[in-house]
């Protein structure tokens, strides 16, 4: 049986052969404005649910204080 | 003995806070549409317009406009009305809110409109991607002010028999607030 040190050796060389793939699922175009729409609608669907609930969170907090 | 139990009043009506669930789920849903448009018309380097020599309605969807803001504002007086204990306000609120249902289906019918034109035109869901995009983020307000015409109109029915819940009026509101604030930034991103 080989030994699994080589291979976790080899896994983690490879690391450093790689290079920056860009990868965007959607970007066939190979345009910067593509890519560019890309990040920010990533951002914009990341944030938005964890502002929305950030502010619920905040707007019934504010309504309880209020009424008691 | 009395097992009598003081039960605190909720911070939010059930109905309230169920809508306003329901609006954050059609906040994802619409910001998921908008990415995809705005990534495929970033993607579109040859220049993002119509098919043909059509033209979009900007002008007449801007009056469009005008009208589903209106009707927004109108609802809203119509909430104050109805919250007042004063008879002279509530029925102020049945008439107020009368027009917010008039101007909410003439919205309606006005895109509809429009949109059977630009069909004619040649303009379809197949026709290009600009139409595919249009109609699909377009369409869906449209589907979704439609909803909220019939849902406004149910509710009218429900105030002029007195039998209209306050926290159910005020979710309608929230519904129509939501298609009434989501519209201008539709428009200002697929027609400019």
């Amino acid at each position: 049986m080989t030994s699994i040190i080589p291979r976790i050796h080899l896994l983690l060389l490879s690391f450093f052969w790689g290079t920056d793939l860009w990868a965007c699922a959607v970007c066939d175009a190979g345009e910067t404005s593509n890519r560019t729409a890309f990040y920010f609608t990533t951002a914009l669907l990341t944030f938005a649910p964890l502002i929305m609930l950030g502010g619920g969170a905040w707007y019934i907090w504010r309504k309880s204080k209020d009424s008691e | 003995m009395s097992t009598q139990t003081m039960q605190k009043p909720s911070t939010i009506p059930n109905q309230q806070l169920g809508m306003m669930i329901f609006i954050a789920t059609e906040v994802m849903f619409f910001l998921a549409l908008v990415s995809s448009y705005l990534v495929i018309r970033a993607r579109d380097v040859a220049g993002w317009a119509p098919p043909g020599e059509i033209t979009l309605p900007v002008l007449a969807t801007g009056f469009n406009s005008a009208i589903l803001i209106l009707s927004g504002l109108m609802f809203f007086v119509a909430t104050r009305y109805f919250a007042s204990d004063d008879p002279l306000l509530k029925r102020r609120a049945r008439a107020t809110y009368f027009q917010a249902v008039c101007l909410g289906t003439f919205f309606v019918v006005f895109q509809g409109y429009e949109w059977i034109k630009l069909v004619d035109y040649g303009m379809t869901m197949a026709s290009s991607i600009f139409g595919a995009t249009f109609f699909l983020l377009i369409g869906s307000h449209g589907l979704h002010a439609a909803a909220g015409v019939i849902g406004m109109a149910f509710t009218y029915r429900k105030m002029v028999k007195g039998t209209l819940n306050p926290n159910a009026f005020k979710a309608m509101f929230i519904f129509w607030a939501f298609i009434v604030v989501a519209w201008p930034f539709l428009y200002g991103l697929v027609y400019f």
